[in-house]
């Protein structure tokens, strides 16, 4: 025998699925990627306890370049991303827009589709709050 | 009557071999003709060591679950012709071992299927299952509740499209899952989630679920286990959060099998047949 579980490649392809696998991989990754951050915060933030020049010093390396702000608005972006995603797991997993159990008949409607309006809108708000961001960095991207 | 050249590229692999390969064949299929017939005929012309599994060959007993240019179908219940493709890559479902071609080893789905305790736990009377002497009543409402949920097949769809399962094989996955919550809401049930724990485990219990709907897309018979995974979700959190009311189990409406039929029921026919 050979096993066909594909592992994490499957994340990756959402296949002829819905939009909703797509979700389910930026969620992922955003999730994991805000995991990794926020020890680097932690410690970079920590510098402070060395005193103000440690902390300007520390600050001069890592928050004033383009690099650094570009990171910057990737993190806000993973954030935005994360969090409108998860509100929309969150009010599905409670019940709504899922729709009610009901007697199943041909052509068969589901759940997934029945939310899909809540897809839409995490994507239509991560457009904007991108699109926003992206005006409110750029600035910092040019490094004034 | 319709006909058209299809190519079927079939993902085959035999233990001797080791490695799995695809192997075409083109067959001309008219209008109606079943996936599940097409791999007869490539059996019957072209090649009798192609190996899947079939039986009912309508949609009931779940044997034929497959994946075609990437989607999860019944083979018995795909029109080749529907498909729209003039190639069609065949493959075993995913996230299973394959024992030959495409038949997939489904012990995984049934072990965990059997752990979520599939059947309705009732303690308040106990005898009433070994000795039946009537009937539980339930309303529409309560009926409609699970009933959705208990048309599942058991084909092993919706566990093959699950990217959770995928990455953590220890998931129970939507089948069992799907289960666990017709059970657990059935109000002929005594043990709900408190008896099937293993539904709130953090490492293969329903909470692993991130509501890909992938399982609900795949699902050839509209059994939605996406929905039965979240509303157990809800579940969970009612029961943790003591939200939950106390659910009254549904009464037992005792038969007289030797009473007289009412005044008023209708008489048999005459009997056709005398002995």
């Amino acid at each position: 025998m050979y096993n066909r579980r594909e592992g994490l490649i499957k994340w990756l392809f959402g296949g002829k699925y819905n939009l909703e696998a797509y979700l389910f991989l930026l969620h992922r990754i955003t999730g994991i990627a805000l995991a990794l951050y926020l020890p680097v915060h932690i410690i970079v933030t920590g510098m402070r306890i060395f005193g103000p020049e440690v902390w300007k010093a520390t600050m001069e390396k890592v928050a004033h370049s383009p690099i650094a702000a570009f990171g910057e608005w990737l993190l806000v972006v993973a954030v935005a991303v994360h969090a409108l995603n998860g509100m929309r797991l969150i009010l599905t997993e409670f019940g709504f827009f899922i729709g009610r159990p009901s007697r199943p008949s041909y052509p068969y409607t589901n759940s997934i589709d029945r939310q899909r309006v809540l897809s839409w809108g995490v994507m239509l708000l991560s457009a904007v709050f991108i699109v926003w961001s992206v005006v409110a960095f750029s600035p910092r991207f040019f490094g004034h | 009557m319709e006909k058209k050249e299809i190519t079927f590229r079939i993902l085959k692999y035999s233990p001797e071999e080791g490695k799995p390969r695809w192997s075409e064949y083109t067959l001309e299929v008219v209008k109606g003709t079943t996936l599940l017939q097409a791999l007869y005929e490539v059996k019957e012309r072209y090649d009798p060591t192609l190996s899947f599994r079939a039986s009912c060959r309508m949609g009931v007993c779940g044997s034929c679950a497959m994946k075609v240019n990437g989607k999860h179908v019944l083979a018995c219940q795909t029109q080749v012709l529907k498909l729209g493709a003039d190639t069609l890559n065949v493959e075993p479902l995913s996230n299973y071992s394959v024992v030959k071609d495409l038949v997939p080893d489904l012990s995984p789905l049934f072990e965990k299927h059997s752990k979520v305790k599939p059947y309705i736990l009732r303690y308040s009377d106990p005898d009433e299952f070994n000795n039946p002497t009537g009937e539980y009543l339930q309303t529409p409402k309560q009926l409609e509740d699970y009933l959705q949920f208990s048309y599942c097949i058991k084909c092993g769809a919706c566990v093959s499209a699950c990217p959770v399962v995928s990455g953590n094989e220890d998931f129970l996955g939507p089948q069992a899952l799907t289960q666990a919550y017709r059970y657990a809401v059935d109000n002929r049930d005594e043990g709900y989630i408190v008896d099937r724990e293993v539904v709130s485990d953090m490492v293969s219990g329903v909470l692993r679920c991130h509501f890909v709907g992938a399982c609900s897309e795949a699902c050839p018979k509209g059994v939605d286990p996406g929905m039965a995974l979240q509303l157990l979700k809800r579940e969970i959190f009612l029961h943790t959060f003591g939200l939950k009311g106390k659910r009254e189990s549904a009464g037992l409406h005792r038969i007289d099998f030797n009473a007289p039929p009412p005044p008023d029921a209708p008489k048999p026919p005459p009997r056709t047949v005398v002995s």
